[in-house]
């Protein structure tokens, strides 16, 4: 299998084989010859010419994000193949959905506004604390879902963009 | 007074847990409430009975003075321990478990409210000889006079409207020249932002570390003073990381502190476990806070370098029983520092991050405590504290307890949510911590601590890990028969893209 990653600004050529319990990575025309366990939760064991490593790997948003003691690091997917496939699973509006249940403190945009990405649209206090739901990419406000004072379950849909 | 025999515990979480262990040490029945949101929760499946008490929301259930009272009676408690937090320092609380013939484990309701009014409380202390942050009462408007009580008080002094709050209005004067122009001002600002012009003035305390005195008190006239904590990491005004002794207090100086403490509780008629809290200026000057009437969530540390356990003196002397050592006996041994383990993201201005534990392992070894309400498989409930977890280290020397609590945190993995994990491994391998260099600034002046560090160890494996992950989800995927659905909906929480993803 071929992945195209990135990490940071470093675009990564990888292939990965399986043979057995061992896989075979060849990153950049460099091969690794791994013993990987996926253990309890996201956790993997590694062995790799006599190192042992042990790593979280969580995927989400298109990117794996690994980590070990206080280190991160995240590797993206760029698979321009995969890219297409899912790019055209998923046209049209951006629903920003809460994903937990709190109480909206303020409403920062009106339908008809334009938003950039990362742009503050509604604030939702849970934990006793208030958080700011940013917009995912930019564009206009098609409508707003919520108002002010109203208890949200989680899931709810906050704000639609277009 | 009836003896103890079983205790209800008006808390949740990890401190629930805490006081259902020391209960069960003790020989005595446990008794857990819980709100909806928490029938999955550890402290109820670690106590021998447990009762709801209605929806999550706080109010309508840990809060809720008159069900928990109502349980307790016909369960047939004895006694209610609050933890901290919900109704700890409640008085009406306090008085209403008295009223019901039910010892409330902690202060009196008179000494709760006594220490609770922070005007009342500042009063006592002066009286006692305490020494408070100084301040002034009301400036005149000659500013001849103004100077004269700054220089009574000492400069860097803060200038704040009477009326204020906001920022509105103050001023921090370095000294007397400057203290003139800078008073002009901030009349100024406060007429306009407020409409009344009057001014005070209060000594800026310049990096202040927080060091705080544990006591332990009995009805039988025994208080014990069980050293200093120093609680100066903090986010929010709250209290990140703890530790006992502080690098900054010598013995000459702890008991000179712990003389105040007594001093403090004393004036109050003070029983039962309690802290009394200090700022240190950068003169090493000590100021009275308040006294917080509880069990500090940081009390762990102390119980580690003390060999004391408080919850269960707590409950003792709740029970009519003394302090369990002399003063003179009391020995602090070692050191130990602990990280309170919240759910929540540092890089992005400690947003809170509720959602599922997916895999979890807990630190062991020499010298760890891990005190928690958490297991692989539950969901963080959104309605309450983001604190799901402290882990606290012990050593000789307060190096080998940082060291301990860094390897210690490099064994914690708490899967599924982003925690202050990286945080703390990051603060504990800091040449400013582990001098001992601290204030409550500190987090402000390190912001390099709260991002996710490089390491080239790491570096070196991401992309096989990555890769070899990405590799079996392709390979499930395609044994599930085709692709998973995935969805478009997005939004700024963390956990927001992986809506659908169970790997």
């Amino acid at each position: 299998m071929k992945i195209a990653a990135q990490v940071g600004p470093r675009a990564i050529a990888i292939q990965v084989e399986r043979d057995d319990r061992l896989y075979v990575v060849d990153i950049d025309g460099q091969s690794h010859v791994v013993d990987a366990r996926k253990l309890e939760g996201d956790f993997y064991s590694l062995l790799t010419a006599g190192r042992s490593y042990e790593v979280t790997v969580e995927y989400r948003a298109d990117a794996y994000h690994v980590r070990h003691g206080a280190a991160e690091q995240v590797v993206r997917l760029t698979d321009p193949g995969r890219k297409a496939r899912e790019g055209a699973r998923t046209p049209g509006p951006e629903r920003i959905l809460t994903m937990m249940p709190g109480k909206v403190v303020r409403v920062l945009v009106a339908a008809g506004d334009a938003v950039s990405a990362g742009q503050g649209v509604v604030v939702v206090e849970a934990m006793k604390m208030e958080n700011e739901i940013t917009a995912g990419r930019a564009g206009n406000v098609q409508s707003v879902e919520v108002k002010p004072g109203q208890s949200v379950e989680g899931g709810a849909l906050l704000v639609i963009i277009e | 007074m009836k003896p103890i025999a079983k205790v209800l515990v008006a808390n949740r979480g990890e401190i629930a847990v805490r006081i259902i262990r020391a209960c069960h040490e003790m020989g005595i029945r446990s008794v857990a409430v819980y709100s909806d949101a928490d029938r999955d929760a550890l402290h109820v499946r670690f106590a021998h009975e447990a009762y709801p008490l209605g929806p999550p929301e706080p109010a309508a259930s840990y809060l809720n003075v008159e069900r928990i009272i109502d349980v307790a009676r016909s369960c047939g408690a004895q006694a209610i321990h609050p933890g901290y937090g919900f109704l700890a320092e409640n008085a009406r609380f306090a008085r209403a478990c008295g009223d019901a013939g039910l010892t409330f484990i902690g202060p009196s309701p008179e000494v709760l409210e006594a220490v609770g009014d922070k005007v009342r409380a500042r009063a006592t202390m002066i009286a006692a000889g305490v020494p408070v942050i100084p301040g002034t009462p009301p400036l005149p408007a000659d500013p001849a006079a103004a100077a004269a009580r700054a220089a009574e008080i000492g400069y860097p002094v803060l200038i704040k409207a009477a009326a204020g709050g906001g920022g509105k209005g103050m001023r921090v004067a370095r000294n007397e020249r400057e203290l003139p122009s800078l008073l002009a001002q901030a009349r100024g600002e406060a007429r306009s932002a407020f409409g009344d012009p009057t001014l005070f003035l209060e000594k800026l305390i310049v990096r202040p570390r927080h060091i705080e005195v544990q006591v332990l008190a009995d009805a039988h006239g025994s208080c014990l003073a069980l050293g200093e904590r120093e609680c100066s990491i903090q986010r929010r005004h709250q209290k990140l990381i703890e530790e006992s002794p502080s690098p900054a207090v010598d013995a000459a100086t702890r008991a000179h502190l712990q003389e105040l403490a007594v001093r403090t509780v004393r004036a109050v008629g003070y029983v039962n476990a309690g802290t009394v809290e200090f700022l240190r200026d950068a003169d090493g000057r000590f100021y009275f806070i308040e006294v917080n009437a509880r069990l500090q969530v940081e009390h762990a540390v102390t119980e580690m370098v003390t060999g004391i356990d408080l919850v269960r003196s707590m409950i003792e002397i709740a029970g009519g029983g003394s302090v369990p050592v002399r003063q003179e006996d009391v020995e602090l041994r070692g050191h130990a520092v602990e990280c309170r383990i919240v759910a929540e993201d540092p890089a992005r201005n400690f947003l809170p991050s509720p959602g599922t534990i997916r895999g979890l392992r807990t630190p062991s070894g020499p010298g760890i405590r891990y005190d928690d309400g958490t297991y692989a498989g539950w969901t963080v409930p959104v309605y309450y504290d983001p604190m799901i977890a402290k882990l606290v280290a012990w050593g000789r020397s307060r190096g080998e307890s940082i060291s301990r609590m860094a390897r210690a945190l490099d064994e914690l993995r708490i899967d599924g949510l982003t925690t202050s994990v990286p945080l703390h491994r990051k603060v504990m391998a800091c040449e400013a911590f582990v001098r001992g260099d601290l204030h409550t600034g500190f987090l402000e002046q390190h912001p390099e601590l709260l991002v996710p560090a490089a390491d080239p160890w790491l570096d070196d494996i991401a992309v096989v890990a990555a890769a070899i992950a990405h590799f079996r989800r392709m390979e499930a995927r395609s044994a599930a028969g085709g692709e998973t659905a995935t969805t478009a909906a997005r939004s700024a929480w963390r956990w927001g893209g992986h809506t659908g993803w169970r790997g």
